[in-house]
This record gives structure tokens, C-alpha cells and sequence, in this order.
């Protein structure tokens, strides 16, 4: 019978370039683990899940901490940017809002302070509440590795992250003009609490009436079907009646796969994870 | 002091400043020189024989101190319950294990981790036995028993039988009958539990623990360490929480007592959240089945109640989940035909035992009938609730005497000051309001505890310090007595130190056990405050060379009342000084001994138990209706509470910044347990789900709605200054308004808690087939 016990004992390894991570990584092999903001892994290491004798700590390393806009109009945030600074940057609500939004409702100001979307994404569990959002927005993430680096879209990370691989930052793509928003989490309790399941939604519409391009990733559900192709499918191109919002999130319900949970049963989180979809799309339309 | 009452005023929490600064000292916190730390060996099942222990290897590890064992060390024949037919729990076991997380073993060593590391070390075989998790389960023919001589795992049974209530219902006009049920509920402390025990070699254990009745705690552990009450001294100190489940006798203070006297130092058993969540204290599990007959004209003719409670796997406390809900039933609504029947049915799982919440469904019920039936008999659902609200001075079917009520106030209020006749069915699509009443004792029968006593010393600078056996969960005890000794005295209430809870300075008190804190133990801290006063004036009066009653108390002053304003006065330091030098120090003595006439009260209960179940079993009980006005999210099924009307009758209000911050917290614990906190079994290794605050929701300030407080003040006659309890009754009708307040919004009936969002979901998904 194990309880939930104290933090084992580690070692904090404290690199100060991405360099000298991968040289720990490859001298510790699988006795060493990445540490963003801590506040999932330490959680994990007091049950004993992914404990490891070494810790290599994030927070020294340079060029992690980036958030700014280049020339051609992208966002860079690295992966060490912490939560709540991604709430509070002007540009990143100026330009990229649901992102902005989505970092204001995820757990708390202590846990926004220590998190990182890095870490966030990283832990690549199907609550992540940064993950809808960056799908939506079509981030890209570079990924390092000791033998170099790649970029890919957000929505593929799940299976083109290896372990032993280093998140280092975010691209957001300038958007469309015009473009409209939505985000809706359902949790048991409105602030302070993991997403059960949630929304996100980009949609970008002509005269108004046409959706001309939407994306949606869903909340909770497996990462590979976070993205919920289906339902964009149904959008695009189509008037936005209340009717055709009602058939793209039936549809994205579907294709989200999702497993009960002990406070929720799989059916009733499909149930909800459609109207947070609904919700989401029309919060867009109106945005 | 200008000679103005501070009885009725706002006065804030003495302890508070530190509690907000992180300055107040919890039991966590404290670290004795030498101390060693514990970890315990809990069962992996749910049921099982233990075979062997092995704990050699765990002895053999540097560091290690102690182990025990419930084979080697746990004195036989001691076990715990707090009344003799329930004294069934071995505190650290040595034949059986009855659910998962139950003690076994434990070790003391130098630190934590060597602690956590030796816990690996013991090797324990057991038997695995089949297990029950459900009551339902349980009272099937040939479930596994719990407790090998308890057939049917019934624990036991309580009953009150008045009148003739098969007769009442077939002579009613109509017969209203349904079942209400409501899950497992945590306390959900926020402070872990730690108990430190310190052995001396004279014999005497000092601890120090979080206890709402430390002198309960003190006979629980003599009574299974087989010593002498007065061997063991309990200290008390800031408390993270209690809400009724730190009443009880637990085994972890046992076991660090156990270890202690094995090393020779002071051991720290401290429980991580799962280990609170799994082993500590449950709300049992209820099924409330409740049949209730009308007269055309809305008087009720007889109520009957058939009520199932899951205990766990003991009864020891989870006794008290029998007849509390009786003491709220019974008191509400008047009814000359009753019943009253209560099994209590043994389950392998976390034992069931005191919470503040634990009779919801009762008040729930109840109003749920007046709104259902106020449409068949086409009666106003207020006039209803009115017609059979109980009045003051009459008997409850137990014979309880009710000396005080405002029920009826209250109802009437609520509605007034929430607008209800006016919203309901008006709140537009999704939304509605509901209301429900509740009440609650101050003080129920706890034999020769039933009493307090305080006492009151002063120091030869004037100021005194107030002895009570009481102590403060953080409702604000501490704040009450220096008021109300103050109050007496005539000094400032920061002249006036309080000595709380320490059961070797205090008197026997019942601790917060009963709602007894104002009506019992602030009486007696309020007698000795007088005593010492009479004794003040006295000397007093010596100095100056008049009679006692010819002095006057004005500041710190005593002068002769005629003469005031002309002469000078004597300090009260010189009369504290004049009265040591005399070899009579001033001192205060007060006890106050609860009007209960009921000598055996659930002290001899027995299967069924029908006789001796008659008396006053309660000093006082409080009042009160709340309405509630909410919206059901069609799309999820979740609730928003949104404005709350509370009408409290607590007799005299204390001090209502105090009383008020007490309602909003019960507010708020209600409406977790109402919306959406839930406990999981797994049913395959019969292992709690949800033992962490993860997976247990509880509700934070976020979801604190609007809340509208007032207050009736009609004085009771046993209450201090005419207060009593004041945190709870008031508001244990809050499910009953959410539930009447849901089918306002929605035409949907809910008849269980906690009305989670997929069970609300379901609810109207279901509504709307219809």
C-alpha cells in the first residue's frame, strides 16, 4: 500500500545552456529528469511516477524565456515563459487572446507564477489546457534534440516528441485580420480546477455570415484527437447557422476519445465536451 | 471599561492577525527537541486476516527507534468506542483488518525518510477475506460479515416510536412517501493531522493534537493504552479544520503514544492528505426512506422514518450517525404519530463518524414535502410550513421540551427579505429559488460531560487568565470567552489571557462535541467571571472600608459609589495584591451542568433499542430557513449558486461579525456537499478514489455566492445572555432549498446528494423525454 509520500531524494542539476542539458541528459541517461515549473512533477515524483536520482532544472537555461513578436509577424514564446506572463502580455492579448485567455483560467496565481507552457505541454496530458489552444492558433514548436533540432505543428507533438526531447519555444503565426475567437473549459469548480474537458476555437469568417477557415482543438481528450478536423470540415465553407454550430460540435464530440475518469463518466464528458464546442463557436462568432 | 455591553457588538477574532500573517502555531508546525518521526504500515485490503508481521528487517535499519505492532504491542481488550456497545475498534489491529488504509504497523526514527524507508522493510502476511463496500450489500443474506458477531452487519438500531403511526397514515387524507439519498462525504481538513506524544519516565504521556474534546480524547486513550486518564495530558493548539472529525479517539495518536514509550522520545505522526482522506473520519453513506400523512387542512398526522447509514467498518463513533439525525427530525415539524428507525450497517470502508452536515437529508426531505404537497392540497407552501412549524415549549415526540424557537420567524423572513412569492416562476428559463429550515442542537447528552467547568486566576498586576477545557476549531471560542469575561469583569478583553484545552490546567468540558461551546462552556467561563468579580468587589470594598455592594468598578478602578467623582478610587492591582497578601489570590469558579434529564441516552443501546429513548435529551436547539436562487446550466448540468438568504435564529446574538463568518463558512461547506463533493470506491481492490483534493472537489471562496444575512435574536432561557448555537442549525435546510429551487428553474425533483452535474445532466435529459 503506498501512500503518497515525501519528494525522493534527487540531485538538482542546474545547466545554463541547452548544450549542457543534452551533455547531462546523455550522461545520466534514464536517471535524469526535465523540471519546467515543477508544479505537475513534483506531484508526480511524491507518487512515485518518473522519479529519477537526477533533476535537470530548466530555470538557468538561456533563450528558453523569449516572448516577442518578429518581424513577419510571429509570436515566439519559449518554453519557459511562465503562465501568468503570457496572461499579462499586452501582445500576446493584443494579437493571440486565446492564449492569453486560456493561461488567465488555468489554475491558480501561485501556479501560474511557477507553471510554464513549456512544462505544460510537455507533461502531454490530455487536461494540458495550453494544448487546445495552441492547435487552434496553429502554433509550431521547436523541438531539440541532442543530434539537433526540428519544428513542427503543435497538433503533431504527440507523436514526434521523443523523451529525452526539449521543448524550447512556441511559434504563433500572425493571424488572418478579423479573425474571431472562443475558449470554454468545463471543471467542476469555475476557477481552481483542471479542465474536465474544453474548447478552443479560431474562426475566420466572410462578410460575416461564411466561415471561410476554422480550426478547433478539443480539451481532455487523447492528444491525438485534439484537433477536431471533423467538425472544421463541416464549417468550412458554410453559412454559420446555429444548426450547422450544432452538427460541427456533435461531430467534434465524436471524434474527441476520452476515458472515464473517477469523477466523470466517458459519456457524460462527450456530452459536455459538445456543448463547450457549441459554446466555444459562437463565443467566436460573436467575438 | 465605559460600562458599555460588548455583548451584541462586533469584535474581531483574537487569533485572526496571525492566522492571516501565517503566524499561528499549528500542531504541524511544532518540533520537539529529540523527536522522532513515525510512518504507519496501512492494509493494501479492504477485508483480511493478518497472518504474521515481520518487522526485523525495518528494526535493523540505522535510524530506526521503534516499531510496534498490533500483535506485540497493543494491550489486549482495549478498544475503542464511546459508548460500551461499540466499543469494536482495536486501534492498531492484531487479527484483522476490516478496509483499506487501516493501521498495522509503524515505525519511529531519526527522520521521515528513514521513517518511510523502514515502513517498506515490514513484511505483513494476510489472508484476504471477502468484502462489502455498500450498505445495500451488506444486509443481504450471506454478505461477509464486518464483524463476525454482528449478523447482517448490523451495527445497531435505534428507534422512537410515539403514538400509533401505521393508524395516522391509514386515517390521512394523503399520504406522501418518498426515499432520499446522499453519498459518503469528506471532512476535508485543511490541516493534516499530527499528533505528537511525548513519554516520561515517571508514566506520564504529554500530546499534542488536533481534538475538538481533548478531555474525550484523554478517556479514549487511557481506555485503550490501559492507563489512567490523568497519566495522559493533551495540550491544544490552532486547529486546520475539525468540522466534527476531530472528535474522535484517533489511532494515530495512539500508536505515536505506543511508540513513544518504546524509544523514550517525543514521536510525530503526521498523515499525508491521502492518509487523511482514507483513514481518518467519513459522512456516512444515508437512505432515507420518509412516508408523511396530511390532514385536507395541511396538518401533518404522523411522519415515518426508515432510515439505512453506512458506518464503515466500525461503530465506535460512527454510533452517533444513529441518533443525531433523530435530534433534527424529530424537532422541525410537529407530529403527534412518529417513527423513528435507524440501522446502522457495517461496510468495509473508511469508519463513519462526526460531521457538522451529517442530518441534510432530513431537513431536505422535509421540504421537499411541503412544495410537493403544498400542490396536491392546493395549500400555499409557506402557510404549510407554518401550519406545522414547531412553536416554543413543546414537546418533540421523544419529549424533548423545545424552550425556545423562532422556526416560524424564520420561514417568514426568509421569504420577505428573499422576494421568494414574487421569483418563484418568474426567474426566467433555467433559473429558480427554493427555500428550506434547519436546526440544530446546543448540547446534547454526553453523561457526566454534559457539564463544564472554568475557573478564573488574577495576577497582582490586574489581569487574569481563563481556565476552559474547551478549545477553538477556528470558529472563534478563544474570542468568546475573553469577551464574555470581560464583559463580567469589567477589564479589557486585552487584560485577560485564556488557557484552553489543556487537560491538565482545565476542568472536564465537553469540547466542541455538541454545539456545547456557547450554551455550556461559555455559561461556565461567564459564572466564574461573576464569581471573580464578587471576590474583586469585595477586597475592593475592604480597601475603601464600605461593603462589597457599595463599590463600583469604572476603568481599573474601584471607587464607592457614592463618593464617585469626589474621592480616589483603588486600582486593581492593589486589590490583587491586597488579596495575595491576605492568602486569598482572587479567583473565579464557575460550572455550568446542561438541563438534560435523560440518564441513558445511548448508553445502553440494543437491538432494536426501544425503551428509555424518552427525556430531554438537548439543553437548546437553534433555528433557521435560508433561500437559495440559482441557474442549471442546461448544457452540463452544473449549478450556480447565485444569491442565499439565511435567517438565523441563535437566540442572542454574541457577536455577529463573528457569527456571520462562521454562516458563510457553513454556507459554503454545505453547498460542497450539496453540489459536488463525492466519494469513489473502487470496487475491485475496495480502495478510496478519491483521497486527494484532485479528484474530491471542495468548493473555495470562488464559488461563495452573494449572501444576505439576518438575524431573529429571540433569547433563549439556558443560553448565555440568551445565545446558543449559532453556525449550523440555521443552515441545514440549504439542500432542501437547492432542490426546490432546481425544480423551479428546471420542473426536475432531485432526491439526492450531492447533485453533481452529470447526475443534474441526467436529471433533465430525462425530464425532457418525458
Amino acid at each position: 500500500m503506498t501512500y503518497y509520500r515525501r519528494v525522493p531524494e534527487f540531485d538538482y542539476l542546474a545547466p545554463k545552456s541547452i548544450g549542457e542539458v543534452f551533455s547531462l541528459l546523455g550522461r545520466y541517461k534514464g536517471d535524469a529528469t526535465l523540471f519546467a515549473g515543477g508544479t505537475i512533477a513534483l506531484h508526480q515524483m511524491k507518487e512515485r511516477i518518473g522519479a529519477r536520482p537526477y533533476v535537470i532544472g530548466l530555470k538557468g537555461v538561456s533563450g528558453l524565456d523569449a516572448l516577442a513578436v518578429g518581424k513577419d509577424g510571429v509570436l515566439t514564446v519559449g518554453a519557459m515563459v511562465l503562465l501568468q506572463r503570457i496572461a499579462d502580455s499586452a501582445e500576446v492579448q493584443g494579437g493571440w487572446p486565446l492564449l492569453a485567455t486560456v493561461c488567465r483560467l488555468l489554475g491558480t496565481p501561485q501556479i501560474r507564477n511557477m507553471g510554464t507552457i513549456g512544462g505544460n505541454v510537455a507533461i502531454r496530458f490530455s487536461t494540458a489546457e495550453t494544448l487546445p489552444a495552441l492547435i487552434a492558433l496553429r502554433a509550431q514548436v521547436r523541438i531539440a534534440a541532442a543530434g539537433g533540432e526540428t519544428v513542427v505543428p503543435v497538433e503533431n507533438l504527440y507523436r514526434e516528441m521523443k523523451s529525452d526531447n526539449l521543448l524550447t519555444e512556441f511559434l504563433l503565426p500572425a493571424l488572418p485580420k478579423g479573425v474571431r475567437m472562443g475558449y470554454r473549459k468545463f471543471a467542476v469548480r469555475e476557477h481552481f480546477d483542471y479542465a474536465t474537458v474544453g474548447a478552443a476555437v479560431v474562426l475566420d469568417m466572410d462578410d460575416g455570415k461564411t466561415c471561410k477557415d476554422i480550426t478547433i482543438g478539443l480539451g481532455g481528450v487523447t492528444l491525438p484527437t485534439m484537433r477536431a478536423k471533423g467538425a472544421e470540415e463541416i464549417m468550412k465553407g458554410r453559412t454559420v447557422t446555429d444548426d450547422i454550430i450544432a452538427k460541427a460540435a456533435e461531430a467534434a464530440a465524436e471524434g474527441g476519445h476520452m476515458g472515464s475518469d473517477v469523477m466523470f463518466s466517458a459519456g457524460y464528458k462527450s456530452k459536455v465536451l459538445k456543448t463547450m464546442v457549441e459554446r466555444a463557436i459562437k463565443e467566436a462568432v460573436s467575438d | 471599561m465605559s460600562g458599555e455591553s460588548l455583548i451584541g457588538k462586533d469584535i474581531p477574532r483574537i487569533d485572526s492577525t496571525d492566522k492571516a500573517l501565517g503566524r499561528a502555531k499549528y500542531t504541524t508546525d511544532m518540533v520537539l527537541p529529540g523527536m522522532l518521526y513515525a510512518k504507519v504500515v496501512r492494509s493494501p485490503y479492504p477485508h483480511a486476516k493478518i497472518l504474521s508481521i515481520d518487522t526485523s528487517a525495518a528494526e535493523r535499519l540505522p535510524g530506526v527507534k521503534a516499531v510496534v505492532t498490533g500483535i506485540k504491542d497493543t494491550p489486549r481488550g482495549a478498544v475503542f468506542g464511546i459508548i460500551p456497545h461499540t466499543t469494536d475498534h482495536v486501534l492498531l489491529p492484531y487479527e484483522k483488518v476490516r478496509y483499506v488504509g487501516e493501521e498495522v504497523a509503524a515505525v519511529a526514527a531519526i527522520s521521515e525518510d528513514i521513517a518511510e524507508e523502514a515502513v517498506d522493510l515490514i513484511k505483513v502476511e494476510y489472508e484476504q477475506l471477502p468484502y462489502v463496500l455498500h450498505a445495500e450489500d451488506a444486509v443481504k443474506e450471506g454478505a461477509p460479515l464486518v464483524h463476525d458477531h454482528r449478523k447482517g452487519n448490523l451495527a445497531a438500531r435505534y428507534l422512537v416510536d410515539e403514538g400509533n403511526i401505521e393508524e395516522a397514515l391509514k386515517n390521512s387524507d394523503y399520504v406522501w412517501e418518498k426515499t432520499f439519498t446522499c453519498d459518503v462525504a469528506s471532512h476535508g481538513l485543511p490541516e493534516p493531522f499530527t499528533v505528537i506524544a511525548s513519554y516520561e519516565p515517571s508514566g506520564k504521556f504529554n500530546l499534542w493534537l488536533q481534538t475538538q474534546c481533548p478531555f474525550q480524547t484523554r478517556q479514549g486513550l487511557g481506555n485503550t493504552l490501559k492507563v489512567a486518564p490523568s497519566d495522559i495530558r493533551i495540550h491544544s493548539l490552532a486547529m486546520g479544520g475539525a468540522h466534527g472529525g476531530r472528535s474522535d479517539t484517533p489511532p494515530g495518536a495512539f500508536i505515536a503514544c505506543l511508540l513513544s514509550r518504546k524509544a523514550g522520545r517525543p514521536v510525530q505522526v503526521k498523515m499525508t492528505r491521502e492518509e487523511v482522506e482514507d483513514c481518518m473520519r467519513d459522512k456516512a453513506a444515508k437512505v432515507w426512506n420518509i412516508k408523511v400523512g396530511f390532514k385536507k387542512d395541511g396538518t401533518i398526522t404522523g411522519r415515518d422514518i426508515r432510515i439505512f447509514l453506512e458506518c464503515g467498518a466500525y461503530a465506535s463513533s460512527a454510533i452517533v450517525e444513529l441518533w443525531v439525525p433523530l435530534l433534527i427530525d424529530e424537532v422541525l415539524w410537529r407530529a403527534p404519530n412518529y417513527r423513528y428507525l435507524a440501522d446502522l450497517i457495517y461496510t468495509n470502508k473508511t469508519i463513519s463518524s462526526m460531521m457538522r452536515t451529517r442530518a441534510h437529508v432530513g431537513p431536505m426531505s422535509m421540504d421537499v414535502c411541503f412544495d410537493q404537497v403544498s400542490e396536491v392540497l392546493g395549500i400555499d407552501p409557506i402557510e404549510l410550513r407554518l401550519k406545522n412549524a414547531v412553536l416554543p415549549n413543546e414537546v418533540v415526540p421523544s419529549k424533548s421540551v423545545v424552550t425556545s424557537t423562532g422556526l416560524s420567524e424564520s420561514i417568514v423572513m426568509a421569504a420577505d427579505k428573499s422576494g421568494l412569492r414574487e421569483k418563484k416562476g418568474n426567474m426566467g428559463p433555467n433559473r429558480g429559488i427554493g427555500i428550506g429550515s434547519g436546526n440544530m442542537q446546543s448540547m446534547f447528552y454526553m453523561g457526566f460531560r454534559s457539564g463544564s467547568t472554568s475557573f478564573i486566576k488574577f495576577n497582582d498586576d490586574g489581569s487574569c487568565t481563563v481556565f476552559t477545557g474547551n478549545c477553538d476549531l477556528g470558529q472563534g471560542n478563544q474570542t468568546m470567552f475573553l469577551q464574555i469575561a470581560s464583559e463580567e469583569i469589567g477589564i479589557e478583553m486585552k487584560d485577560i489571557k485564556l488557557c484552553y484545552g489543556d487537560t491538565e490546567l482545565c476542568y472536564q468540558d465537553p469540547g466542541n462535541y455538541s454545539m456545547s461551546a456557547t450554551v455550556v462552556s461559555a455559561n461556565a467561563v461567564k459564572k466564574a467571571a461573576q464569581d471573580a468579580k464578587r471576590h474583586l468587589l469585595e477586597i475592593a470594598g475592604d480597601i475603601l472600608d464600605v461593603s462589597a455592594d457599595e463599590v463600583e468598578m469604572r476603568g481599573k478602578e474601584f471607587f464607592v459609589k457614592r463618593r464617585i467623582g469626589k474621592g480616589r478610587g483603588v486600582k486593581i492591582g492593589e486589590v490583587c495584591r491586597t488579596a495575595f497578601k491576605r492568602g486569598k489570590p482572587i479567583f473565579g469558579f464557575g460550572d455550568y451542568r446542561a438541563r438534560i434529564d435523560y440518564s441513558d441516552f445511548g448508553i445502553d443501546i440494543k437491538e432494536p433499542y426501544n425503551e428509555k429513548t424518552y427525556g430531554q435529551k438537548v439543553t437548546a436547539y437553534s433555528f433557521g430557513t435560508t433561500t437559495v436562487e440559482l441557474e442549471v446550466d442546461p448544457g452540463t448540468g452544473r449549478i450556480k449558486v447565485e444569491r442565499i438568504v439565511a435567517v438565523n435564529d441563535c437566540g442572542t446574538v454574541l457577536n455577529p461579525l463573528l457569527v456571520k463568518g462562521n454562516m458563510q463558512g457553513h454556507i459554503n461547506f454545505m453547498l460542497g456537499q450539496g453540489l459536488m463533493e463525492r466519494n469513489v470506491w473502487d470496487p475491485k481492490t475496495g480502495r478510496k478514489l478519491t483521497s486527494t483534493f484532485r479528484t474530491y472537489k471542495v468548493p473555495t471562496a470562488n464559488e461563495t455566492p452573494d449572501i444576505d444575512i439576518h438575524f431573529l435574536g429571540i433569547p433563549d432561557p439556558d443560553g448565555p445572555y440568551g445565545a446558543k448555537e449559532g453556525s449550523l442549525g440555521f443552515g441545514c435546510g440549504l439542500h432542501g432549498a437547492i432542490s426546490n429551487a432546481i425544480h423551479d428553474a428546471t420542473g426536475v425533483w432531485v432526491y439526492d446528494v450531492p447533485i453533481t452535474p452529470d447526475k443534474m445532466l441526467q436529471l433533465l435529459e430525462e425530464n425532457r423525454k418525458k
